[in-house]
């Protein structure tokens, strides 16, 4: 019953997130706090323009989520499939197909995530593209 | 990764990602490190190792969503406090 609960919440504060971003620019509003890596020191984290990103494609324009956080658009269908994945685990006891990687593709995962966060912070093209917005302004 | 029948063992992955990428929140980093440690000793057929990480990744998860949502009602009473603020001075 507890576990139902917590799925319960996570769907929840995922669809009323969805929700907020479809009706409200995080750009333009106080409603989503800013990156607080971003505002302490002034780097760009991997995440950083995902909700302007996600925001874009909930409206439909997929030039401006690519600009915003390249990563995050080429992750979110196989984190769509993932979560579609968990929900299926938590009712069936077992994930989706092809939800087992291996270690050795979880590590590299990892080290893109990492390396595109250095990436985009480096003041020179082609790397400065990475940054959020930035392949807007060419 | 071929696993014995019934057996699965939760890596969080996916849940380390979203944290990471969406909340942009370093301590996912961790809760992805230990997602690949979890197939990476279920491979080795070291279930209990297995177990251990799927622990230590649970917990990554939870402290790195913690944080996103503190951030956030921080973020939240700041805005408010800021809001009632600039109402005064008009």
């Amino acid at each position: 019953m507890r576990r139902h609960g917590v799925l319960m919440v996570l769907c929840s504060l995922g669809i009323t997130g969805l929700l907020l971003l479809r009706l409200f620019d995080p750009a333009h509003s106080f409603i989503f706090p800013p990156c607080p890596l971003r505002y302490f020191t002034g780097l760009y984290c991997p995440g950083c323009g995902s909700l302007r990103a996600i925001h874009a494609l909930l409206q439909g324009d997929l030039p401006q989520a690519w600009a915003m956080n390249a990563l995050t658009v080429t992750m979110l269908p196989f984190i769509g499939y993932g979560l579609i994945s968990e929900i299926h685990r938590h009712f069936r006891g077992r994930p989706m197909p092809g939800m087992m990687m291996p270690a050795s593709s979880i590590r590299a995962l990892c080290a893109v995530i990492v390396l595109f966060g250095v990436a985009r912070n480096l003041p020179f093209h082609p790397f400065n593209l990475l940054a959020p917005g930035a392949s807007l302004h060419l | 990764v071929v696993l014995p029948p019934g057996t699965t063992i939760q890596n969080y992955l996916v849940f380390a990602i979203v944290t990471t990428v969406l909340c942009c929140l370093p301590a996912g980093i961790p809760a992805i490190v230990y997602a690949a440690q979890v197939n990476g000793k279920l491979q080795a057929g070291d279930v209990a190792g297995a177990k251990a990480a799927s622990d230590n990744a649970k917990m990554w998860c939870w402290i790195s969503f913690g944080l996103g949502l503190g951030v956030f009602v921080v973020y939240g009473i700041l805005a408010m406090v800021g809001l009632i603020g600039s109402l005064h001075r008009h």
